[in-house]
């Protein structure tokens, strides 16, 4: 296993955390720390596991207790979910990785402050940047271009608009892949893969500044558009 | 069974988040909830809602603003010239509106700084909301982008919502043609997926 030293994990119990460390683990990288952001007595949720099929080694039905049993993961529990609050400034201020990916809580957006602490976050947003900002982005990209995608970037204060430090596009699954507890996360996680590979052969991120042309900034998308998006995919 | 037109969306805020929409009853019921609709009311033109929307930009652009408040008319008056101008490019007011009501599902009368609002119950103004459907219908045609007709669908969700509470004839006639506009553009997904 390769250990990312300088890089940490900011975790909710959640199928796009198990996504990362599952596809990290299964390239050999294991960050240095996973710290979830969890009451104690949810706990339990590590435990967790989804009875739907997986996707090309991303498996929902493997709970992330069982991951990080499994590769060895270090792991700590914060006995909090709210990720501005001061308790968690200060904890986030002291951990020692100078690189946190971010698998925190869906809609929650970080205040300033957070971005002072010095350390960089890397956040993987599912859509390509800066044409997909915004919410639910998977859906509208299948509308409109018949494609999914997802970009690992630095997070800024100002959404969606980070450096950019690695992308992909990927052909739209069929109907029997779940596109929200499978696909997305899966995404995310290879796009993370490829950002980390990146990382570990050249000794650092190579950044890339967003574009100023094409930007939309998008809002979550009316049940309707995700129905036809849904609808569109082959059946095979 | 369509859960997103409730007694009144102003007051029950739909979020949107995380709907089981896959199946093909859900869509018969969105279409039965407009063709339900424009099946019983009049339906406006083209001229008769351009006529309408420079009515209300004139009335709206006169309006007397007492304080460096930014005030929703104003706003309205302003993305109805977006809109309606062929040449237009910037649509910086039309998205100041889309954003309002995405992020409070509501367009409060006026505003102190980016979404903060100045009276929290001054939120009931249909007008605003029949001329916002008309700009996003409009919009959605010229733009092609599925980010107004997103926001179309869910204006028209609350408009139905609120329909008794016309005070017009003119604004059941003008919601007809939006809601036909919109209809026709999800139309449009559907032949694009049997190609």
């Amino acid at each position: 296993m390769r250990s990312l030293n300088s890089i940490g994990m900011i975790a909710a119990p959640s199928l796009r955390t198990a996504a990362y460390l599952q596809i990290l683990a299964q390239n050999n990288f294991v960050v240095s720390k996973v710290y979830f952001f969890v009451k104690k007595e949810n706990e339990v949720t590590l435990e967790k596991t989804l009875d739907i099929e997986g996707f090309d080694g991303f498996l929902p039905s493997v709970s992330l207790m069982n991951t990080i049993c499994k590769f060895q993961i270090p792991y700590e529990i914060i006995n909090e979910t709210d990720m501005n609050s001061e308790y968690a400034l200060q904890f986030i201020h002291s951990m020692p990785e100078g690189f946190l990916i971010y698998s925190g809580y869906a809609g929650v957006i970080l205040k300033p402050a957070l971005f002072e602490s010095g350390k960089k976050f890397i956040h993987v947003h599912p859509g390509l940047l800066p044409q997909y900002r915004g919410s639910t982005t998977v859906y509208y990209s299948i509308l409109k271009e018949n494609i999914c995608a997802a970009t690992a970037m630095f997070m800024s204060p100002q959404l969606d608009a980070g450096l950019k430090l690695a992308e992909e596009t990927f052909a739209v699954p069929s109907r029997n892949v779940n596109i929200d507890y499978v696909f997305e996360p899966y995404i995310r996680a290879k796009v993370l893969l490829k950002a980390i590979n990146i990382y570990f052969e050249k000794g650092a991120f190579q950044e890339t500044e967003q574009s100023e042309k094409g930007e939309c900034t998008y809002y979550v998308i009316h049940p309707i558009l995700k129905n036809r998006a849904l609808q569109s995919r082959s059946l095979l | 069974m369509y859960p997103h037109i409730t007694e009144n969306n102003l007051i029950n805020r739909q979020t949107y988040h995380y709907i089981e929409c896959e199946s093909s009853d859900f869509f018969d019921a969105y279409k039965r909830s407009r063709t339900d609709y424009y099946n019983k009311h009049k339906l406006a033109n083209m001229l008769q809602v351009v006529s309408f929307l420079r009515e209300i930009e004139t009335r709206y652009n006169t309006a007397f603003f007492p304080n460096d408040y930014r005030y929703v008319t104003s706003i309205f008056a302003s993305a109805i010239s977006e809109c309606l101008e062929n040449t237009s490019t910037c649509l910086e007011n039309m998205n100041f509106l889309v954003k309002a009501f995405e992020v409070q599902k509501r367009f409060y009368h006026a505003y102190k700084e980016k979404l903060k609002y100045v009276d929290p119950e001054q939120y009931n103004c249909i007008e605003h909301y029949v001329v916002f459907s008309l700009l996003l219908a409009i919009i959605s045609i010229k733009s092609n982008n599925f980010k107004y007709l997103s926001t179309l669908l869910k204006i028209n969700d609350t408009l139905l919502s609120i329909q008794s509470q016309f005070s017009s004839d003119i604004f059941e006639s003008l919601l007809s043609w939006s809601i036909t506009q919109e209809l026709r553009l999800v139309n449009q997904i559907n032949v694009e997926i049997k190609e």
